[in-house]
Parts: structure tokens; C-alpha cells; sequence
């Protein structure tokens, strides 16, 4: 059954203290999506000639990527943090909450780069901006 | 519903119009039975947010209005529609309505229009009066949401 509602959900972004990860407190403004892809393992395939059905082993693991749009807003600190980020070759640390605690969810936090940021106008639209940021290392899930 | 007051002081803020109608012949929402023609009465359609967010903290709001044109001639009730267009199409500024503190409006959009004829009490044309209506899509800044804590009451 589908329990917790969007609304609420979060993306925080924040300096890394002595290289690692340290919870951020700026919530990036004007959010209209957050989305977090997830890892995905690298399979290495192990078949032989002798093999009658193919094997594989496991490979690393890629932690994934994170994507928002948000509404472009001139006044907000998150923001030109991430767009800062995009340019100046240095991790942050990120959490996202997805939902809250008075109605469930969970929280995502770990290492990233900002990868890309885009903005975008259109015929009767208001000003929209995309960021892309690639994870590093290890993620933390907890359940709110 | 501040925007109706917006449009509304827009209005007589707009010189071809003015200079057709009359400052004193724009209405809000209803027209007095003693008005002369020709007249102008804006109303509210509709009021949402432009681009509501995950945070609830949306300020930007896009309402729509119409903006009915109204006189005895089709000429003239076409000519006062395409007035409001001339003034009012993509214009922006901030507004002190009487009611409320500085209003931003960042874009007045005009959508469409259309005509009717508005038969009179006798239920004939010879009572009736022509009304252009001009639709318009209003991009306003509102005030920032606080949302309460939902309890449990006493």
C-alpha cells in the first residue's frame, strides 16, 4: 500500500569536512523532483567453453547518481551552492529525505560531485534548472 | 483573490482603456445597474500555483481572469477588448492594491477572447447589450506559506 506522500522530501547539500561525509543542513530550495537511481553491481561473466549454462560473479558496485529539477530561485543559498559545485572539481556531501518523519520515508546521505546544471525557459513556463550529481563511494539508507 | 484588485487597478492604470471607458467605469466582479455603457467588470476564474515544489513553500501563482467588455455597439465592446490587449498583453511591475501591502506581478498574459450577445430583460435584442470577454493568465508573487503542525485537538 502506498503510505508516505512527496511532499516534504528534501535534498540537502553541504561542504565535506576532512574529505568525508558531514550531515548537511541547506536544503536546496524550490524542489520539483529528486530523483536517486541507486546502485547497480557490474557482473562479470565466468562462462567457460565447457560451460552448459552461462555463470557469472559479481563486480563492483557503482553507487548511482541523483538528478533534481528545481524552480530557478535567484534567493536561494542551496542553489548557487549547487551551481557552484558544478564548476569548482569539489565533493559535497549530500542527504536526502524522502518524506518526513511524522509520516515515514527514509534518508539517503553520502559523498558527490555535481556533475551538470542546466537551466530552461519555455513559452509560458516558469524558469526551471536540472543538476546532476554522480555519488562516490558508500551511501547510507536509514528508514525515518 | 488579490489578483481581481491587480487586474482591476491595472486597468485604470491603462491608458487606452482609460481613455475609451473611463476610470470610473471598471468594475469589480459586478457592475452597478446605473453604470453607463460603455463598461468593463473583471472576475476570477481560477487561482494555483505555477509550479508547485516538494517544499509547499510555492510563492509564484498563476490565476486567470476575464475581463468582460461591455456596450451597446459590437464595434465598440470589440475595440475596448482589443484596447485591454494593447495595454495589458506581457505587461509586469509591482502594484500597491488598497486592500494589502506591494503586490509583484511578474507577467500578464492575454489568452483569448470571444464575443456574445446578452439579451436584455425583454428577451429581445433591443435591450441587449454586446460583451467581448478577454481571458487573461496572470503570473503573481503571493506571500510565503507557514504551514501549521497538525495535533490531535483537546
Amino acid at each position: 500500500m502506498a503510505s508516505t506522500v512527496s511532499y516534504n522530501s528534501t535534498l540537502k547539500m553541504g561542504a565535506l569536512v576532512s574529505n568525508a561525509y558531514s550531515a548537511p543542513s541547506n536544503a536546496v530550495g524550490e524542489c520539483l523532483s529528486i530523483n536517486f537511481d541507486g546502485a547497480t553491481q557490474a557482473i562479470i561473466d565466468t562462462t567457460s567453453l565447457t560451460s552448459t549454462m552461462k555463470s557469472f560473479k559479481v563486480g563492483t558496485v557503482d553507487p548511482g547518481s541523483i538528478s533534481i529539477e528545481v524552480n530557478l530561485d535567484g534567493d536561494d543559498t542551496a542553489q548557487a551552492l549547487l551551481q557552484t559545485a558544478a564548476a569548482d572539481q569539489t565533493g559535497r556531501s549530500y542527504l536526502i529525505t524522502y518524506g518526513a518523519a511524522s509520516t515515514g520515508g527514509c534518508t539517503i546521505s553520502g559523498i558527490a560531485f555535481v556533475t551538470s546544471f542546466s537551466i530552461k525557459a519555455g513559452i509560458d513556463t516558469v524558469l526551471t534548472a536540472s543538476f546532476s550529481l554522480k555519488l562516490s563511494g558508500a551511501y547510507t539508507i536509514t528508514q525515518l | 483573490m488579490r489578483f481581481v484588485e491587480a487586474i482591476h487597478l491595472i486597468l485604470q492604470q491603462a491608458p487606452t482603456v482609460v481613455g475609451f471607458v473611463g476610470a470610473g467605469n471598471i468594475f469589480q466582479t459586478f457592475a452597478p445597474p446605473t453604470a453607463a455603457f460603455p463598461f468593463i467588470v473583471v472576475g476570477a476564474q481560477s487561482d494555483e500555483p505555477a509550479s508547485p515544489t516538494l517544499s509547499s513553500k510555492d510563492t509564484l501563482r498563476r490565476a486567470t481572469v476575464v475581463v468582460d467588455c461591455i456596450s451597446t455597439s459590437l464595434a465598440d465592446s470589440a475595440r475596448i477588448a482589443d484596447h485591454v490587449r494593447y495595454d495589458l498583453d506581457k505587461s509586469k511591475g509591482s502594484i500597491m492594491p488598497i486592500t494589502n501591502t506591494a503586490m509583484v506581478i511578474q507577467s500578464v498574459i492575454i489568452t483569448n477572447d470571444s464575443m456574445t450577445f446578452d439579451l436584455g430583460s425583454d428577451g429581445g435584442e433591443n435591450a441587449g447589450v454586446f460583451v467581448c470577454s478577454v481571458n487573461i493568465k496572470i503570473y503573481y508573487v503571493a506571500t510565503t506559506p507557514v504551514p501549521v503542525t497538525l495535533t490531535t485537538g483537546l
